[in-house]
């Protein structure tokens, strides 16, 4: 599928529309599925529809900024407005939230393309994506084999190409625990970094949202977009995000060391312990 | 480095994976150093009463009455509540809102949950300790790669074990992520754990990058047969 810069470029030279990247990410999910169950519930129409609106802002001479375009999977415990939100759990199997998260929020403004929900122990309690209550994902480096979790359905997506990125939750691991079985990027922010404003809660003082990827940029580049003060969540840290792709460097930098001053930031924002 | 993540129950190839990358961040002009935190290995049940504890006040709220399923068997309120929760979780969900019940019970309070709080705050001190001498802290993600469908399904505990590495940074607060660094026999995916302190997204992806940058790992992908 390539890199988040890849589409972008393609998007901006007009090699191919959003709808084709769309289509293709849908087409590769319909072809995989049987075998990978990554995904919850695709949303094909929704995606097409969403591709359709970043094409006309292009067409229309509009700036687009990098997500834009960008297939998404999006893990089942982070509330969609009017699409359906199970926690893959049989309690929550007909729920459809009438509210939006804010972190999915601030993709449907980047015009990031949701392509569908992704799988996950219920409620996001377990290591292996099998305490789903409606089906178990495999690793697409060998479908005998379970992807982690509890983000499981996002990591698989990822690593199977069926998305370029996605969205996970971290409570004791769940997003980087499937990254390391599945082959891909997956970061656990700083708890407060990201808002947990429409994220089902499992335990609050230990959740974090964070993104999935197949390389470090893309991962730099989701997480910028999603990380931010929200009012609507009273653990959300009043802090400046900085542009976390924009400096990456192929070496390490020496005198990282200014950095250190940063050691009791916690006991300054009121964090939590 | 954190010297207590490569004991007993590290996989060979994982260690073997993991030690390559520091050897490959030293050649990097990276300054290696070992450093103890000796409270890590508690991570595991200081989370496993907290986590439950919190689960069980946050699943109150599915009682059939507000949203989801609602069973259509009961004819009074609370057999309504109790079997609609019954049909509706599954095992593990209930097991760990039977867990958080018992520790947050007037008796067992103050000798699991106060007490698991307090180890919390060792475990937080630990890594406070370790970011006095070091910007970034590296271990394994996990102590193996994946396993066989089904394989630990039965045995909650080594289930649980999958999460030692990556418990003790959700207990702290702290920024971490996974990187592609190797592969088993098997050739499962291994990944490389990089903890950063408070708020260091910036430096963490930076010093991820430059790591990917350098290696090959990330260019491979699945086969899906």
């Amino acid at each position: 599928m390539g890199s988040i810069r890849e589409l972008n470029q393609q998007l901006l030279t007009k090699e191919r529309s959003a709808v084709e990247i769309a289509q293709a990410a849908i087409d590769r999910i319909q072809a995989l599925e049987p075998k990978l169950h990554s995904f919850l519930c695709v949303t094909a129409e929704r995606a097409i529809e969403q591709a359709r609106q970043v094409d006309a802002q292009i067409a229309a001479g509009e700036a687009i900024g990098l997500l834009a375009g960008i297939p998404i999977g999006i893990k089942d415990n982070l509330c969609t407005k009017g699409v359906p939100t199970t926690c893959a759990s049989k309690i929550l199997q007909n729920f459809v939230p009438p509210y939006e998260s804010t972190v999915t929020q601030k993709l449907k403004v980047a015009g990031a393309v949701m392509v569908g929900k992704t799988n996950l122990d219920e409620f996001a309690m377990g290591s292996s994506t099998e305490n789903s209550a409606f089906q178990t994902t495999a690793n697409p480096w060998d479908l005998t084999r379970i992807p982690g979790g509890s983000s499981g359905g996002s990591a698989a997506a990822v690593a199977a190409d069926e998305c370029a990125i996605a969205l996970g939750s971290d409570t004791g691991g769940s997003i980087r625990l499937p990254a390391s079985f599945c082959g891909v990027v997956g970061m656990k922010p700083t708890y407060g970094l990201v808002s947990r404003y429409g994220l089902v809660a499992y335990a609050s003082s230990l959740d974090q949202i964070g993104p999935f990827a197949r390389s470090v940029e893309d991962a730099a580049i989701l997480l910028g977009a999603i990380a931010g003060h929200d009012p609507k969540d009273s653990t959300s840290l009043k802090v400046e995000i900085p542009d976390y792709a924009a400096n990456l460097k192929p070496e390490l930098k020496p005198g990282l060391a200014r950095w250190r001053d940063s050691r009791n930031l916690w006991r300054r924002l009121g964090g939590c312990g | 480095m954190i010297r207590e993540t490569f004991g007993e129950g590290l996989e060979g190839a994982v260690e073997e994976a993991v030690r390559k990358a520091i050897e490959q961040f030293a050649s990097m002009g990276a300054e290696v150093q070992e450093i103890s935190c000796p409270r890590f290995r508690y991570g595991l049940p200081t989370y496993y009463i907290i986590a439950p504890s919190e689960a069980s006040a946050n699943l109150a709220r599915y009682d059939g009455v507000k949203y989801g399923l609602r069973t259509e068997e009961a004819d009074n309120l609370m057999s309504m509540y109790t079997q609609t929760r019954a049909q509706g979780f599954g095992a593990e969900v209930k097991r760990r809102i039977m867990v958080g019940t018992y520790v947050l019970s007037a008796g067992y309070y103050d000798a699991y949950y106060l007490k698991a709080q307090k180890v919390r705050t060792l475990i937080k001190q630990d890594f406070e300790r370790a970011f006095e001498q070091v910007d970034v802290l590296v271990c394994p993600t996990a102590p193996n790669t994946a396993f066989k469908a089904g394989e630990r399904t039965e045995d909650p505990i080594s289930m649980y074990l999958t999460d030692l590495m990556t418990i003790p940074v959700n207990l702290a607060g702290l920024p971490a992520l996974s990187v592609p660094c190797g592969f088993d026999a098997q050739g499962m995916p291994i990944g490389l754990q990089l903890i950063g302190n408070v708020l260091q997204e910036e430096q963490l992806l930076q010093v991820a990058y430059a790591y990917e940058q350098a290696t090959e790992w990330h260019k491979q992908m699945a086969a899906i047969e």
